[in-house]
């Protein structure tokens, strides 16, 4: 009778999966770094009613909040290069379509898809600091920009990082869709391992214990950076 | 010198000022007195356009601005000779008491770092808190909070200071220390407009009061004319209400 779990093949398997770990990471970090600013971008354009762009702010919320991460994916996957060579034909444009790499389509649908959800947290924490905060810094003598830069945006920051560092987390398992369009990260590789031999059980659960410690591991980093950005909050220091 | 003509506010249609004049002369500290809702401190908060007026003209030394033409550099440019204490002190919050002092002076100053320190100090030595620089305004009494905001204003050196209700928001026992520091700025010569509820200082401290009732000023004088020799019957109905 063979055992429960082929532990010796489940050791075995970490190595290969590690090798595919840093194209997990390095999607995650991007996309959460282009989320970020766009959703930053959104959160203004829709606290200052930006003329127009305050529409298409609002249409675009919506529909990445409407529609299944999955589906924003083969969207993009199918529709950009379709774009980009009618742009071309069009006139003017000089980009080799097929020379894209898949993980391009997988940037621009998780930066879109992510940068909607945040611009939301983003934005309910930027009304939720003081007004007197704003006034103030133009009071001295700010600009309306140079204020939110240094005084609304950090502490409007340390209100949203909570939610925040729970999107990165929800994106980080999100990146495992990227598989589907033949990006090989965690997730991809794992398939590959399993098509391999009949260890399918033992191959996703090493998986699944790799996306949970690195979930493990930006709660931490997230908690200790907020303990940082919220250090101006704290009760009577010396 | 300052001067408001004609300084004309509404909100939502509901005029807030119905053409307010004033005359502020270098070195006076002009109190503005008033029932709630008069409109002095909107008064205060059109003069560097926190508020923008409908109408009416602000000038400050040499230099005019008609409220209701005012481009960005006009703003601008009212603000950098004007500084504000704020009812609710508005220090930034992710700021230390020192930061908060230095911030205008190396963002809109562009004073070198070392240079605006060594001022930032001096000036919360003036105001009695050389012992708190590092401190976050989460870790300072209301009174503390409030003199950082008068030394955060007084370092920019502006030509005038607007106090809108420095102490409304102070514990009892802390309206004392803030009146003081602001009677040091009397002392000193700073301009200041102030908009208060504090009868005692209007009286002790002030080189001219300015009663305002309903968007309009009623009647203006010295201490002695205005609480005195009251010539207004608005006026003495307002007096007779806060003495009680």
């Amino acid at each position: 009778m063979q055992p429960f779990l082929d532990w010796q093949f489940m050791v075995r398997v970490v190595p290969a999966l590690l090798q595919a770990l840093p194209v997990t990471l390095e999607i995650t970090v991007v996309s959460m770094t282009l989320a970020l600013l766009l959703a930053l971008a959104v959160a203004l354009i829709r606290i200052y009613r930006v003329p127009v762009l305050q529409r298409l702010a609002g249409l675009y919320v919506s529909f990445m909040r409407g529609t299944p991460l999955l589906v924003q994916i083969y969207l993009a996957y199918y529709g950009l290069p379709k774009t980009l060579d009618a742009l071309h034909a069009a006139g003017g444009w000089s980009i080799d379509v097929s020379g894209i790499p898949a993980i391009v389509f997988i940037y621009f649908a998780l930066t879109l898809n992510v940068g909607a959800y945040a611009s939301e947290t983003i934005r309910a924490a930027i009304l939720a600091v003081d007004r007197g905060q704003l006034e103030a810094a133009l009071s001295v003598g700010m600009t309306r920009w140079q204020g939110l830069r240094r005084i609304v945006l950090p502490q409007a920051f340390a209100v949203a990082l909570p939610s925040l560092g729970n999107t990165g987390i929800g994106l980080l398992k999100d990146t495992s869709l990227a598989f589907l369009i033949s990006v090989v990260e965690l997730m991809g590789e794992a398939k590959i391992q399993a098509a391999r031999g009949l260890q399918l059980f033992e191959v996703y659960l090493v998986v699944a214990l790799v996306y949970w410690a690195v979930c493990i591991a930006i709660e931490r980093g997230v908690a200790v950076l907020e303990r940082r950005v919220r250090r101006f909050e704290g009760q009577h220091a010396s | 010198m300052i001067r408001l003509d004609g300084i004309h506010k509404a909100f939502h249609a509901q005029p807030v000022l119905r053409g307010v004049s004033l005359r502020v002369e270098q070195g006076e500290a002009v109190v503005i007195l008033g029932p709630s809702g008069s409109g002095k401190s909107t008064l205060l908060r059109c003069v560097n356009f926190l508020e923008r007026a409908d109408a009416g003209i602000i000038r400050i030394g040499d230099l005019e601005v008609d409220a209701a033409l005012a481009t960005r550099r006009d703003i601008a440019w009212l603000r950098r000779r004007t500084a504000m204490v704020f009812q609710h002190y508005h220090l930034f919050r992710n700021k230390t008491a020192l930061e908060n002092v230095m911030e205008g002076l190396l963002v809109v100053k562009r004073l070198p770092r070392a240079e605006a320190r060594v001022r930032a100090e001096a000036v919360l030595g003036r105001v009695g808190l050389a012992a708190r620089l590092g401190h976050y305004p989460s870790q300072l009494s209301g009174g503390q909070q409030q003199r950082v905001g008068i030394a955060r204003a007084l370092a920019l050196e502006p030509e005038v200071i607007l106090l809108d209700e420095p102490t409304s928001a102070l514990d009892p026992e802390l309206v004392g220390e803030v009146l003081e520091v602001i009677q040091g700025l009397v002392r000193d010569g700073l301009t200041l407009i102030v908009v208060t509820h504090e009868m005692g200082f209007a009286r002790e401290v002030a080189t001219r009061v300015v009663f305002m009732d309903d968007g309009q000023v009623v009647e203006e004088g010295t201490p002695a004319e205005l609480f005195d020799r009251t010539r207004e019957e608005r006026t003495r109905r307002f007096l007779q209400r806060v003495r009680r």
